[in-house]
């Protein structure tokens, strides 16, 4: 399968102070690769580097099989690029800013873009001063599709869309990756990126933690279980339950992490009725923790 | 506008060059009306008072006689070049690395183009942008002879302005090319409006302080309007100077700047 980005043993030092370290990965055409970790875990430098701003202390960095330092232009002429905080001109209207960052692409398609801004609700008649986030967001998106890009990058790209809009990104992706396209998302929201990534990647302090499916990911992934009211005959076999762990009790109430088999989690609840129960997902450092536990400093 | 960077930035710039070119024109209009006052006898006998310390701050005093030695000393010696210095430093420093503080440097950047690029149309702009400001000096000038029923040469005037061009714009290349090696706006404006400061307090001083003959040289002021550029004209060595001065610091900002880490915000 053909290779769109490959880090080979990446890293990026500031100073003395490390970004990212011996980062390796490849990401496949057609594919959604999810690029995951908590703030400050060198999701962004990453980026930077995908996109020249930054350039790498040591290793290789590749996109379509070109250099990233030497080929940049021709590299982002087939990049979109949207993060969470892209800062636009903010005495522009949208359709001005639209319309320069059309100009700098060069051979744009009209149609595209009224398509786009049509899909996503754009108010391309106000200053982008007097636009909300979640709409000056929409036309960071229509920037980063207007040129029908072979590999996207998205750096948290909906923080700020509200549920419909984010809807609406997931089917843009989708629609992206089946006409072909490569897209490398980051988040620090597991949710974000189960729901349209093929391949995760787990970044912790500047190292690359793990790197699996999403099917493999969200199998093993551990939930927040949360029971009021609970008998002391579910207390005992809870104990006993394969996946079960950090059991906290307070009375009748238990707190745990489950990430087994959630059937027979169920099916035990549904045996041993408790008066309440909420089972959420956990966030990225829970799921750390529990892949190499409290202590290791990874 | 919004076909290039280059026009872009000169779009954004609009208002700027507009109000400062209306500063810059008023005060040119202010002094000429000031002319009458000054080419009477009087100047003759505070010429004889004036201890020669201060003369390096009043200029030639004779020379205020004339419409070209007044125009010389009170509209290009000082004021005009301090207006046009303080804009080209405000806007140069700001043409890249305020746009990298604000992050909409690093937005463009993503895009197709390539960083030589993108510095030489800012570059550009600001450039053509300080140049319209200083033109402004000619319709304030040429009105206020207009009022006073006088006339200059305007081959000459308009020569005095592109040497007042000259300095602003290599002041203002100078803080463009710290703000292109740093992005940081602020050490850029700061560092050639001291630069600028300290230029002109040591060109102005050197008459009345031998000791600083030699490292006056590197003042840029010593190239400025000596001789009077309204009442003699360029002087091609001066020119190439300052055209010297900018190309280098633009060369050096450039090659810094394509190979740097740009870091979002």
């Amino acid at each position: 399968m053909t290779t769109v980005v490959k880090l080979d043993n990446l890293t990026k030092k500031y100073g003395e102070s490390i970004g990212i370290e011996e980062i390796s990965l490849s990401v496949p055409k057609g594919s959604v690769y999810g690029f995951l970790g908590p703030n400050g875990a060198g999701k962004s430098t990453t980026i930077n580097l995908l996109l020249d701003l930054i350039r790498p202390t040591s290793g290789q960095l590749s996109i379509f099989n070109l250099d990233v330092r030497h080929n940049g232009q021709e590299i982002r002429r087939r990049t979109g690029y949207l993060s969470s905080d892209l800062a636009l001109d903010l005495h522009l209207t949208g359709a001005q800013q639209l319309e320069y960052f059309a100009n700098l692409h060069g051979n744009i398609k009209r149609s595209v873009v009224d398509i786009l801004i049509a899909r996503l609700g754009c108010q391309t008649d106000k200053k982008i001063k007097d636009l909300s986030r979640g709409n000056r967001q929409k036309i960071g998106l229509v920037a980063a599709l207007m040129h029908q890009p072979e590999l996207l990058i998205l750096d948290e790209p909906t923080s700020g869309l509200d549920p419909l809009m984010q809807a609406e990104f997931n089917k843009l992706i989708s629609e992206h990756k089946i006409a072909g396209g490569t897209t490398f998302i980051s988040s620090h929201v597991l949710s974000e990126v189960q729901e349209i990534c093929d391949r995760v990647a787990f970044v912790r302090a500047g190292k690359l933690i793990t790197e699996q499916s999403v099917d493999v990911l969200t199998k093993s992934t551990p939930r927040h279980l949360r029971l009021w009211g609970t008998s002391q005959e579910l207390l005992q076999k809870l104990k006993k339950l394969a996946g079960i762990s950090k059991i906290q009790i307070s009375g009748n109430n238990i707190q745990a992490l489950y990430s087994g088999h959630l059937p027979k989690l169920l099916k035990l609840l549904a045996n041993h009725p408790p008066a309440d129960m909420t089972l959420t997902e956990a966030d990225l450092e829970t799921i750390f923790m529990n892949y190499y536990g409290e202590g290791d400093d990874v | 506008m919004f076909s290039s960077v280059f026009l872009k930035t000169l779009f954004e710039k609009r208002w700027m060059a507009l109000g400062w070119g209306i500063g810059v024109a008023a005060m040119s209009l202010l002094m000429m009306s000031f002319y009458h006052s000054f080419s009477d006898g009087v100047l003759d006998e505070l010429a004889k008072n004036l201890p020669k310390s201060f003369q390096g701050l009043v200029g030639d005093l004779q020379a205020l006689k004339t419409v070209p030695g007044f125009v010389a000393q009170q509209v290009f010696a000082l004021r005009i070049p301090l207006l046009t210095i303080i804009m080209s430093v405000i806007l140069f420093s700001g043409l890249l690395a305020g746009d990298e503080a604000e992050g909409s440097l690093q937005t463009i950047l993503t895009r197709p183009i390539k960083r030589h690029s993108v510095y030489m149309q800012k570059l550009l702009a600001g450039l053509i942008v300080s140049l319209l400001v200083c033109l402004a000096v000619i319709p304030g000038v040429t009105l206020g002879l207009f009022l006073i029923n006088e006339s200059m040469s305007f081959w000459l005037l308009f020569q005095a302005v592109l040497s007042a061009w000259l300095v602003a714009s290599t002041f203002g290349v100078i803080g463009f090319s710290i703000g292109a090696i740093t992005g940081k706006r602020g050490q850029a404006g700061s560092f050639a409006g001291i630069f600028a400061f300290v230029s002109y307090l040591i060109t102005s001083f050197v008459a009345s302080v031998p000791a600083i003959q030699t490292i006056e040289r590197l003042s840029l002021f010593h190239y400025y309007n000596k001789p009077a550029v309204a009442e003699y004209g360029l002087t091609r060595g001066n020119s190439l100077i300052f055209i010297v001065v900018i190309l280098v610091c633009s060369l050096i900002g450039l090659a810094v700047f394509v190979r740097r880490d740009i870091y979002q915000r």
